[in-house]
């Protein structure tokens, strides 16, 4: 039953997600012929993947978009619903899309089995959406974005990108935000860490050195684009967006589980907040108490952090 | 959300002569019902915290908290500290809380032993109030159906016991995580548990339980009689022991039955 549910609006599918495919085809299985108790044991027990389906502290963004009965709320690749059903105990309504047809059925199935009225769910692809302009209050494109040159429809990804987002803007009522979780390619965490085509430093180098590298070592060129701060805000301007009508936000430890939430533009915040990181101690603390001592040391720091969360209001 | 907490400190500054800023500070968990914090200040100076439930369906929980701490602040618990309650009420469906800001140490896993004395302390200056038989709380506990082995064991204990406990206010849920300290001040935070084990005695045995890493009960027993100043008698320490126990394990397994029985424990 629930999976006609889903209103497919492409044909295609492709599956990709925190865990197998093998492993989602068990859950759908287990969905068929079992309890949601049992889905939500084998959840929490075999896939450890409880927090990301069911859990409230990941879609704390929510608490700074604009929420009531009235609004109806667009989720942009909404995998396993999560920021879906947390919008829903809020909003009026929410249409919730997603690429794979096994994410989308297991939305479904969850709206189902919870008895959630106020859900639609579709699988589909950006291109293939068919709804009105001007007929969201929200749009929700959590860890979305970066993907968006994978289309590949332009030879530049940020023309993708932009495409879309442009779309996204369309769809928004006048007053509507759009929100945007995301990673700051400058982040220091990428010392560390890896691009999201799985190789590290590539978000530092220049587009072209990256794609070099990607191509040379994965065997495709380097599309998943990230920006800086003054790259993020030339975008939406491009989308559409005022830029007094765009605000960010830095989100500690990251924009997947946003504990601290801190206006980037809001030097006093993020000097208070540098703070608070160096009663911490230790050298990281040491050298945070020095670097954010004068005004243009915040300023320099609050640059380096792993994410943003960007609120758009057209 | 942002428009909310402007309009709550818009009420008690001026916005237009003071830069106010605010950030959600951190979140006590995942749950619906978890807390949410916004810190709020101007100029680097800490003004307060506000405070809301993730789900306001869970608003009761705040506001039992709001309550019990504006009790434990205004009765000026000897040495102990409670952040205080500056303002409650309303935005759109969530019931808030603004109350002082705490910019202390969280006692923590590490120094937890060191603070025993002070806790100790602090349960010495509660009040006991009335008696309550322990045959009578033994037979509220043993009123659950519980197939536990462990939770049976404690249960056969108890019903040895044979003194009285005292009844008495108590914070609820004492551990080094929530005992801050600044400046050599101790604050107690987190009271949403208050008033739910109303027996004397019990915040202490459960901060000691916890600090000594959750051991054998005749291992805590050695450590509790090597105290210089003991808040209690040795035997107390073991009454109240196996309470603390049972409540515990009542509340990890069966949270509904657990606050039934806080409240019939409390009437007795």
């Amino acid at each position: 039953m629930y999976k006609e549910q889903v209103k497919r609006l492409i044909e295609n599918d492709k599956y990709w997600g925190e865990f197998s495919e093998e492993k989602m085809d068990e859950l759908l299985s287990i969905a068929d012929t079992k309890d949601f108790s049992d889905v939500k044991y084998y959840i929490e027990d075999t896939l450890h993947r409880s927090d990301f389906i069911f859990g409230t502290a990941r879609s704390d963004f929510l608490l700074y978009v604009p929420l009531d009965k009235e609004s109806v709320v667009l989720d942009c690749g909404s995998g396993l619903g999560i920021h879906t059903f947390n919008a829903a105990k809020k909003a009026g309504h929410v249409h919730s899309f997603d690429q794979s047809l096994k994410r989308s059925q297991f939305t479904s199935y969850r709206k189902q089995a919870q008895q959630v009225e106020n859900i639609s769910v579709y699988q589909s692809d950006f291109k293939n959406l068919n709804f009105t302009e001007n007929k969201f209050d929200s749009i929700l494109m959590n860890g979305v974005v970066e993907w968006l040159g994978e289309i590949d429809s332009h030879k530049n990804p940020r023309d993708d990108q932009l495409e879309v987002l442009q779309q996204m803007h369309s769809y928004l009522k006048p007053g509507g935000v759009l929100y945007i979780g995301i990673e700051n390619r400058m982040s220091v965490s990428y010392l560390h860490g890896h691009d999201h085509n799985g190789l590290r430093f590539t978000s530092y180098f220049p587009r072209f050195l990256a794609n070099i590298v990607t191509k040379m070592r994965k065997g495709k060129p380097y599309r998943t684009y990230t920006y800086t701060y003054w790259g993020y805000k030339k975008l939406m301007k491009d989308a559409g967006f005022k830029e007094e009508d765009v605000t960010f936000y830095i989100a500690v430890p990251g924009y997947n589980l946003p504990k601290y939430i801190i206006p980037f533009d809001d030097i006093q915040a993020v000097r208070t907040f540098l703070g608070m990181m160096a009663q911490k101690g230790g050298i990281k603390g040491k050298l945070i108490k020095i670097l954010s001592t004068p005004d243009f040391g915040v300023k320099i720091i609050r640059h380096l952090f792993f994410s943003y969360l960007i609120y758009a209001k057209k | 959300m942002v428009e909310a907490l402007q309009e709550i400190l818009s009420k008690k500054y001026n916005l237009e002569k003071h830069k106010i800023s605010f950030f959600k500070l951190h979140h006590s968990g995942d749950s619906p019902h978890a807390k949410i914090l916004f810190f709020v200040f101007d100029s680097n100076k800490a003004l307060g915290v506000i405070k809301i439930i993730r789900d306001f369906d869970y608003n009761d929980k705040l506001q039992h908290e709001c309550d019990a701490q504006r009790k434990a602040f205004s009765s000026k618990i000897k040495n102990i500290s409670v952040p205080k309650i500056l303002d409650s009420g309303f935005v759109g469906k969530h019931f808030y809380t603004y109350e002082s800001f705490v910019l202390g140490e969280v006692v923590g896993r590490k120094n937890a032993l060191k603070y025993v004395d002070v806790v100790g302390d602090y349960q010495l200056h509660v009040e006991k109030k009335k008696k309550v038989s322990i045959s009578q709380i033994h037979q509220t506990l043993s009123s659950i159906q519980i197939e536990d082995e462990r939770c049976q064991d404690l249960l056969r204990e108890l019903s040895k016991k044979q003194d009285d406990v005292f009844e008495g206010s108590n914070h609820g849920d004492l551990t080094f995580m929530n005992v801050l300290v600044k400046n050599k001040n101790i604050y107690f935070i987190d009271w949403e548990n208050y008033g739910e084990r109303t027996i004397w005695g019990l915040d202490f045995v459960h901060y000691f339980i916890r600090a000594h890493n959750n051991q054998e009960k005749d291992v805590l027993i050695g450590h509790f009689e090597k105290l210089k100043e003991k808040p209690m008698k040795t035997y107390e320490f073991s009454v109240l022991y196996l309470i603390d126990q049972l409540y515990d394990f009542l509340e990890k397994n069966n949270l509904a039955e657990y606050k039934k029985v806080c409240t019939e424990i409390s009437n007795l």
